[in-house]
């Protein structure tokens, strides 16, 4: 690759080090004009000295050179005032290869995606519309919903309760992290969906003794229900952890800090610990919807007709594999995207008080408002070496 | 030191002790305290009292137990040993019939109500403004109005100097500024007892003394301060009595005076390295 490079790209930079090191140590004694004039030639020299020295590769003995004669006329040389200002910039030759391979690469693949005909794009553009697939899109986003719900609210409890000072409460709370994301998605949706198989019958009542109601496994546990306790028990696993880690996160001083002003734990874990753990559970709690967005797709092992299973059963009737594939993956793509951008509006929100800035107020995020001007002369100031002493 | 006692004496008649107590009005009654942390003996018997009214510092090496004992007389710590009573209440404990048991999480919680506690590292709420921060505890634990809440927040930070900050958030505050929310935070609870656990241990050493200032102001007001610090100059200036700890024991233990003539060695080896 080096060879490729036009030799003149490394040639300036250097020349332009040399000759900046020698005016730097000029500019310390400024003793005039032509102490400045020395200080120039001597930055040529560097530039010349390291044109022929730059062909050998990465020692550059050019600003060694500029800098030691620098350092000689130094003493003699005046103020220089270099003005950084307009420097030239540094060239980038590699940068310009990858962008021309990728430009490649990109044709390749655009002409690749309009000219074969296997997409079938005429396909793709009136399915994707199709009544049947929003149907589809609809069962994905419900399941994603109450999924997650049970996910975070479960995962919250788990997460307390594997911090509680109660040691059995700990260890079942550790057990059931450990169970369940021990055991793949799928594995738990397949057995959810058999627990007829394990269980026929399931009853309300007291433990061991008189029932209040009864019926059949396969009556109450529906694929719907199949799928939502399997994502959302595996789901809650994985919340739990998340928000462990922002709960240890906080620092212990909030706690004993609200234990001091005689908060009860309840009080301070929900006014004070949550809301700074918000900004370590919130981002890898979006990551989690847009994956569990994805993991519905899974549910169409258990015949639940989300949008996988949805666009599957059109084609295996039509065979358009290919253009109901990718109007599915449209469809998971822009349902991604607007979680993208509703995670960044809830991360920004919780994000106040992190910065030195004044942090805007939610509605004013929300409805893109500009954030309103300090009221006060310095209401806000930022500086923090305020004199005032209280009187 | 004479307007100081006058203080003392104002403040005495005000509060009535919750239970019998036998001594004049004490704030602060600590017997034989001790805590250990696994081997560690930390406390080694602590005996202090603090009439109400009164400022005491404890001064002492890092590591002589002094922080471990403020934390336990608000049961931030749980004494292994002894016994801590505030404003006549034992705290954390209730002898009855003749045996002692812990107290609730609840019961030691609203026993905190009562003692203010001033932290190193400020320990603001970083996600609230300072005025969320005063009230936090005066609406949310005395249930007290919110409207008249933020009044009396208004005038705490008027007091610690910082009526102009009720809406920054703490990071937008230097430390000294931060710590004087701490202190009127602390303040909105209207404790009969404060506790400050090294208020300027914290701070860059040009901030020290507005945070100093502000507790100068509050002894002055007769507020009952047990105050951990190394700045031997506010023990001279404001300091009612000075405690010497070491090992977790009080060495000595007198009026700011004993600072000029310490009569045990330890403590003038100690005092040695301020002068």
């Amino acid at each position: 690759m080096a060879t490729a490079q036009p030799p003149g790209a490394r040639d300036e930079p250097e020349g332009g080090e040399g000759g900046g090191v020698a005016s730097a140590v000029g500019a310390g004694r400024p003793e005039g004009a032509e102490g400045a004039q020395a200080a120039g030639r001597t930055g040529e020299e560097g530039a010349l000295a390291g044109t022929p020295a730059s062909g050998d590769g990465d020692t550059e003995p050019g600003a060694g050179t500029g800098a030691s004669t620098g350092d000689g006329s130094g003493s003699g040389s005046g103020g220089a005032e270099i003005d950084v200002a307009g420097a030239a910039a540094v060239r980038h030759p590699l940068r310009w290869l990858a962008v021309a391979v990728l430009a490649v690469l990109a044709a390749q693949l655009f002409h690749f995606l309009f000219t074969n005909p296997n997409f079938e794009w005429g396909t793709v553009g009136s399915y994707f519309t199709a009544r049947i697939i929003g149907e589809g899109i609809a069962t994905t986003i419900e399941l994603t919903v109450v999924a997650m719900l049970i996910g975070i609210l479960l995962g919250v409890l788990i997460a307390v309760g594997r911090m509680s000072p109660n040691p059995v409460l700990r260890a079942v709370c550790g057990a059931y992290v450990w169970f369940f994301r021990g055991v793949p998605v799928l594995v738990q949706l397949v057995f959810w969906y058999n627990m007829s198989a394990l269980l026929p019958r399931v009853s309300v009542g007291v433990p061991f003794g008189p029932e209040f109601a009864s019926g059949q496994t396969n009556h109450l546990i529906t694929p719907l229900l199949a799928a939502i306790l399997g994502l959302g028990l595996n789901e809650a696993a994985y919340m739990a952890e998340i928000v462990r880690g922002g709960l240890l996160g906080v620092d212990p001083g909030q706690t004993e800090a609200s234990d001091a002003l005689g908060m009860s734990r309840a009080r301070s874990l929900r006014r004070i610990v949550l809301p700074q753990a918000m900004r370590f559970i919130v981002p890898p709690t979006g990551s989690q919807v847009i994956n569990m967005l994805k993991a519905t797709s899974l549910v169409s092992v258990i015949a639940l007709s989300d949008l996988l299973y949805t666009v599957q059963s059109i084609y295996n009737r039509t065979f358009e594999t290919v253009p109901l594939l990718i109007v599915a993956c449209l469809w998971y793509l822009v349902m991604t995207s607007v979680l993208y951008v509703g995670q960044s509006f809830i991360e920004r929100y919780y994000a106040r008080g992190a910065t030195r800035n004044a942090p805007q107020s939610f509605w004013d995020f929300a409805l893109f408002r500009r954030r309103r001007a300090p009221a006060g002369p310095d209401a806000r100031a930022q500086d923090t070496r305020d004199p005032e002493e209280p009187a | 030191m004479n307007s100081r006692a006058g203080a003392a004496t104002r403040e005495s008649a005000a509060p009535a002790p919750a239970e019998a107590s036998t001594e004049p009005p004490l704030m602060l009654r600590a017997r034989g305290v001790r805590k250990s942390f696994g081997p560690l003996e930390v406390l080694r018997g602590i005996d202090m009292d603090v009439a109400a009214g009164e400022v005491v510092v404890l001064l002492g090496p890092s590591g002589s137990g002094k922080s471990t004992f403020l934390r336990c007389i608000n049961h931030l710590e749980t004494p292994d040993g002894g016994s801590i009573h505030v404003a006549g209440r034992l705290i954390g404990f209730r002898a009855q019939g003749g045996r002692v048991h812990h107290l609730r999480p609840r019961e030691v919680t609203r026993q905190r109500r009562d003692i203010g506690m001033v932290f190193q590292h400020f320990n603001l709420f970083p996600h609230q403004t300072v005025l969320q921060n005063v009230i936090e505890a005066p609406v949310g634990v005395l249930r007290r109005p919110k409207a008249e809440a933020r009044k009396r927040a208004h005038g705490l930070l008027a007091r610690v100097g910082l009526s102009d900050k009720a809406d920054a958030y703490p990071r937008q505050l230097s430390g000294g500024q931060q710590q004087r929310v701490a202190i009127a935070r602390a303040l909105a609870m209207q404790p009969k007892l404060m506790l400050f656990d090294e208020p300027t241990s914290a701070l860059d050493p040009e901030l020290v003394g507005e945070v100093l200032a502000t507790m100068r102001d509050l002894a002055q007001d007769g507020l009952t301060m047990v105050v951990v610090t190394h700045e031997i100059s506010f023990a001279k200036e404001a300091a009612d009595r000075v405690v010497f700890m070491d090992e977790g024991r009080v060495l000595e233990s007198g009026p700011p005076s004993v600072l000029d003539r310490p009569s045990n060695p330890r403590t003038r080896a100690f005092l040695r390295r301020f002068l």
